[in-house]
């Protein structure tokens, strides 16, 4: 407020002097304007001094003709009486002051005269008068008593004396009369030219005040008008220079009309006056993110919320958008940041700042992806170097021999859909043994992309009108798990070269030790992953006699069995619970030699037990059998078909199970190991699967594949 | 002191929040591991600011907001969720709480939320 009076000090204090003089002015005026008119009328009565003393003279003179014709002359002696009398009383008030009768009515009073002038005419003028109004009161007097003949004579000899003086010395009175007139008039325009003066010196003060006043107004304007001009260039210079997009957000959620340069190089364009923001982001976000961003901006303009604890749901942190940059399309990342505006502590707006974010976003993915890259190699080197350096090469070649069986499917001509639906049908067991190849020597990150490679292929069979370019994705997942063939091999060869394993030919105990850690270790991940609780319990593995040939394919087929027993035979703890069972289910693995050239691996739970009639359901569903021209649907059948084609009891696939491919890559390994397998099973009691693999001399290689299925207390 | 009721199922973040505000400024005067036990908390004792879960068993965090507004309009109710739903938290906010942290958090990020919600208040004292 002081501030604001300083600013305003000249201003404020020329006013006050303007206003001052005008008063006076005008007070001057007024007073003036009294003065003017009395001094008129002095004027005027000395004016009437005049008329009264020829009045005089003239009523002198009636009053003798009509006493000489003895005519009867009262009217011109009262005239004469009151003509004498206020001459006489107003010469007297010019003298010394005093009252008089008014020219126009009433009485009025006279100041002395002022002036050597007019004092000189008032003493002349009463020298004159006195003698001459002595006469004139005797002839009165004389007229006034009675009417006798004497006293009329006598009166006649005064009228006639007074005459005879008034006549001598009329022109005299009236002379000095004049100049009595003539000096008040003087004295009158004086005062009105001293009025005028003071009157003009008023009005050109004023005029000059006002002057100022203006000056010093348009001055202010101008110094605030420039005032006004920088700061809206230094706003200017500010928003064409920042690299943020600076804009207002109002109320009723519409743009303000300034904005930042940056703002239309991010949008590629310069309309955003006045528009609605919901609208403009609109065409950039979804709706149900649009719905978010209406309700954050709510948010940010409700006062009771506080707005650095609003900012970890700002929907518009990042923000991708497509544009065209020569005529590329690219995806851009924006971040938007919000915060209020306060106006007389309300919140009158928000001020929205965007920044190009892509930079970041980028540098930030091809960290992330790096860092997972890593990751992947630092887990594949650990699974490498505890993995069995005897089972490796063997892994690795078989699963080669698999990507490259998958690339032949996929590169060779399918011309209709049942064609494609074959390749895809082909494909699934090769990839599925990688998978359980792969997770039973713990290399997790090679069985999750043959999981992904099982989800896409399982889309393309779901496909009502299956093509080629459905197996494009296919072939990317294939390109990765190669890839990840030859990191393998390249790290193997490092460690194998700078002798880092563990493994060397000779460690048998170790190997097998191993193979037990990783079929505890797939127990567990795949209990975890399906929500069931497992004890598993591996016996044999240490002591059984294996030849190192088949051992991955042993491994494999154990944790396939492992696999099927978990996500297939025991139920989930609720389930277990409910059929007053423990909440723990029991797996057990065995490996054990029977006679000199054989063995035996069991795999058993304590599980729901298969489950026939929705077996028998499925492969109906699926068109593996046919109720009506198949004859008797048995146990013993579905189990092969369990065995050698991809029916699954599971309804849902998922990383372990489901997809029905997992049996009946166990059935081809049995088959490759010419064992036998045998399945005994019992509702709520278990599963029992066991494989007897005989005449492991060298010639191990089966040439005729021979499952033995017997079929133990089947409900 | 703001007497400060914590409301998550999370033994680990309870304990958490215990050990990281602070304890010049909060008086801790219950844990709830559900909607539920903090509204019985709520009825027991007088309660300044709460910080609180939203996806629990029993009553969830939004239904739990409402009731404690519903209460006591001045409650001051802080938000702490793993983000993997805006628009939960949106709600929450909407319904009445005041601010928003994500899971997870630190020491100083629970801090300087828990000061800002009260600030407003803190100036007046000071």
């Amino acid at each position: 407020m002081l501030n604001f009076l300083g600013r305003y000090t000249a201003i404020i204090t020329t006013t006050i002097v303007f206003v001052v003089l005008v008063v006076g002015v005008l007070g001057v005026n007024f007073n003036l304007s009294f003065q003017t008119e009395a001094n008129a009328e002095v004027v005027n009565i000395a004016g009437r001094q005049r008329m009264l003393s020829q009045r005089v003279a003239k009523s002198l003179a009636n009053v003798k003709a009509k006493a000489l014709s003895d005519e009867p002359y009262s009217k011109p002696l009262d005239e004469l009486q009151t003509a004498a009398q206020l001459f006489n009383r107003t010469l007297l008030a010019f003298k010394q002051g005093g009252p008089t009768l008014s020219t126009k009515s009433g009485q009025t009073y006279l100041e002395p005269v002022s002036g050597s002038q007019g004092e000189k005419a008032v003493y002349t003028a009463l020298q004159i008068w006195q003698p001459m109004n002595g006469l004139i009161e005797q002839v009165i007097n004389q007229l006034g008593e009675s009417n006798e003949q004497a006293s009329l004579e006598s009166a006649i000899g005064s009228l006639t004396q007074a005459q005879e003086y008034a006549d001598s010395n009329i022109n005299r009175l009236l002379k000095v009369m004049n100049d009595l007139t003539n000096h008040t008039e003087s004295l009158a325009n004086d005062a009105a030219d001293k009025s005028r003066l003071i009157q003009s010196a008023g009005i050109l003060a004023s005029l000059l005040c006002f002057a100022i006043i203006m000056y010093l107004i348009l001055g202010q304007l101008r110094a605030s008008d420039m005032r006004a001009s920088m700061a809206r260039r230094e706003t200017k210079q500010i928003f064409e220079t920042v690299d943020q997009g600076l804009f207002l957000v109002d109320k009723d959620l519409r743009m303000g009309s300034e904005h930042s340069k940056a703002l239309e190089s991010i949008f590629f364009t310069d309309k955003f006056e006045n528009k609605s923001f919901t609208q403009f982001i609109g065409g950039l976000v979804s709706a149900s993110d649009l719905d978010k961003v209406k309700r954050y901006l709510d948010l940010l303009f409700d006062p009771h919320k506080k707005q650095r604890l609003l900012t970890d749901l700002n929907p518009l942190k990042k923000l991708a958008i497509q544009v065209e940059e020569f005529g590329q399309p690219r995806t851009k990342f924006l971040n938007f940041s919000f915060s209020r505006v306060f106006k007389d502590n309300q919140i009158v707006s928000v001020l929205s700042s965007v920044s190009d974010i892509t930079k970041e976003v980028t540098l930030a993915n091809e960290l992330e992806l790096e860092t997972r890259r890593n990751q992947q190699q630092l887990e594949m080197m650990l699974a490498l170097m505890g993995a069995d350096s005897d089972m490796l090469p063997e892994f690795l070649a078989s699963s080669h021999g698999a990507y490259a069986n998958v690339n032949e499917l996929l590169k060779g001509r399918a011309n209709s859909a049942l064609e494609f639906r074959e390749k895809a049908d082909a494909m699934m067991p090769l990839i599925h043994k990688v998978k359980g190849d792969s997770a039973a020597l713990g290399l997790e990150f090679i069985s999750q992309l043959c999981h992904q490679f099982e989800d896409k292929v399982q889309i393309v069979m779901n496909k009502r009108d299956p093509s080629g370019d459905d197996f494009l994705s296919l072939t990317v997942t294939l390109e990765q798990l190669i890839s990840t063939n030859q990191q393998i091999s390249s790290i193997f060869d490092a460690i194998a070269g700078s002798g880092i394993s563990g493994g060397s030919a000779g460690a048998s105990e170790a190997e097998t030790g191993d193979s037990r850690m990783k079929l505890m270790q797939l127990a567990e991940t795949v209990s975890q992953r399906q929500g069931k609780k497992v004890n598993l319990s591996i016996a044999g593995f240490d002591e059984a006699w294996v030849p190192a040939k088949v051992k991955l394919d042993v491994v494999s087929l154990a944790s396939q069995l492992l696999r099927n027993a978990i996500s297939h035979g025991i139920e989930t703890p609720a389930e277990r619970v409910g059929a007053g069972k423990s909440e723990l289910g029991q797996v057990t693995l065995a490996l054990y030699s029977q006679g000199a050239q054989g063995f035996r691996l069991v795999c058993e739970d304590d599980g729901g037990g298969v489950d026939f009639d929705l077996l028998e359901e499925k492969a109906i569903a699926q068109g593996l059998l046919n109720p009506e021209a198949g004859g008797k649907i048995t146990p013993n059948r579905l189990v092969n078909l369990m065995l050698t084609n991809a029916l699954s009891s599971k309804s849902e696939a998922d990383e372990d199970a489901g997809r029905g491919v997992g049996l009946s890559v166990a059935g081809e390994l049995v088959s490759k190991l010419n064992g036998k397998l045998a399945l005994s099973t019992k509702p709520s009691i278990g599963t029992r699967f066991s494989v007897r693999f005989t005449n492991f001399d060298k010639g191990s290689n089966a040439q005729e594949p021979m499952i033995e299925q017997k079929m133990k207390g089947v409900a | 002191m703001y007497r400060l009721l914590i409301v998550d199922d999370s033994k680990l973040i309870r304990q958490k929040i215990e050990r990281e505000c602070d304890q010049n400024l909060f008086h801790i005067v219950g844990s709830a591991i559900d909607g539920s036990q903090a509204l019985s908390l709520f009825f027991q004792q007088a309660i300044d600011v709460v910080t609180m879960d939203l996806t629990m068993p029993e009553l969830d965090g939004i239904e739990c907001i409402e009731s404690l507004v519903r209460l006591d309009p001045d409650v001051k109710i802080l938000v702490i969720s793993a983000l993997n739903d805006v628009a939960t938290g949106m709600e929450a906010l909407e319904k009445g709480a005041m601010g928003f942290v994500t899971k997870p958090f630190s020491g100083s990020e629970l801090q300087s939320a828990l000061c800002e919600l009260v600030e407003d208040e803190l100036q007046v004292r000071l």
